[in-house]
């Protein structure tokens, strides 16, 4: 934490160089977030750059109450969130639980692209096809190793639905996959 | 009370996984893929681009408030001016006022000169080299 306000007050004389070690530091929690929310591989790094921008015009707001890189995460997220909803995807529109389960894994689109691929890809392709916020918080705890508080205050959701979620997203691709073993089995 | 998968993926996580049922097995691999990077390809001069991108936003903030300095400036400079003549009845039409009035086009020509400067430190000279 003194590290974060060291270079952060070292940003906000003006140098440029301690900016650049941040963008370093952080680059890759912010592709993370973006790359897994954002599909478009041509808006990813523009996102990215909007992040740090973002990040820069902002800095002085930054209250060392949090992790730095909570807080960039935040920020992450939040750009991530406006652009798919700028692109009018849906974003929460799952229905009932049970409906949207059964929905998601009797979906059987561009299965055969995956036939020659293992099994992990085909998980991260079916990652791909979750819900948004299931995304986001299976990335935050998985990848960026980020506690159910830290995802909370990231998402701004309960830690309870932070929970829910992450159950919700693993218990999804654990159903798609055993039905995809078990049709691999029966051929 | 908490549902099969929930005590499954919690013994997963845990580090707990001996059973060889489709399910653990399943959740083994979810757990394995879940910790995978998403593809995403930053490129390798990323940090300059952001940065120059600074740089530029700020140049052009500068200049924003350098306008509004110049402008504030001549607003004042225009109501002094106009208060002044009105107070003191000032007609233009002697000594060095009368003097200059003989070379407006002197006039012009320093207007569009100091003109010309600005366009020259504005647009042509440059303020930092990109990185």
């Amino acid at each position: 934490m003194t590290e974060d306000v060291a270079l952060i007050s070292k940003v906000l004389e003006g140098d440029m160089e301690s900016f650049r070690q941040l963008i370093k530091q952080h680059e890759r929690l912010v592709a993370h977030m973006v790359g897994r929310l954002v599909k478009n591989a041509e808006d990813q790094e523009e996102i990215c750059q909007d992040v740090f921008l973002k990040v820069y015009d902002k800095l002085r707001e930054f209250n060392a109450r949090s992790k730095l890189s909570t807080w960039i995460a935040t920020i992450a997220y939040r750009h991530a969130i406006n652009h798919i909803r700028k692109k009018q995807i849906a974003i929460s529109e799952y229905g009932e639980w049970e409906d949207f389960k059964e929905r998601f894994i009797a979906n059987d689109n561009l299965e055969e692209e995956l036939a020659e691929k293992d099994l992990e890809e085909h998980v991260l392709f079916y990652i791909d096809q979750l819900p948004v916020h299931y995304r986001a918080v299976l990335t935050m705890y998985h990848v960026d190793g980020m506690s159910y508080q830290e995802i909370g205050k990231i998402t701004a959701m309960p830690e309870g639905t932070v929970k829910n979620y992450l159950f919700r997203a693993r218990n999804l691709l654990k159903e798609k996959l055993k039905k995809y073993l078990g049709t691999e089995e029966l051929r | 009370m908490k549902t099969p998968d929930e005590k499954l993926q919690e013994s997963i996580e845990q580090g707990m996984f001996e059973s060889s049922d489709l399910d653990s097995q399943a959740y083994h691999i979810v757990f394995g893929a879940a910790k995978k990077e998403p593809l995403v390809h930053l490129s390798p001069q990323f940090s300059n681009k952001v940065i120059n991108q600074i740089i530029e936003i700020e140049e052009k903030r500068a200049s924003q408030k350098d306008f509004i300095w110049l402008g504030l400036g001549v607003f004042v400079l225009t109501i002094t001016a106009l208060v002044t003549i009105f107070l003191t009845g000032f007609k233009p039409d002697s000594g060095a006022f009368k003097f200059v009035g003989n070379y407006g086009g002197l006039l012009v020509f320093a207007a569009l000169l100091i003109g010309l400067f600005h366009w020259v430190e504005k647009k042509v000279l440059p303020r930092h080299r990109p990185i």
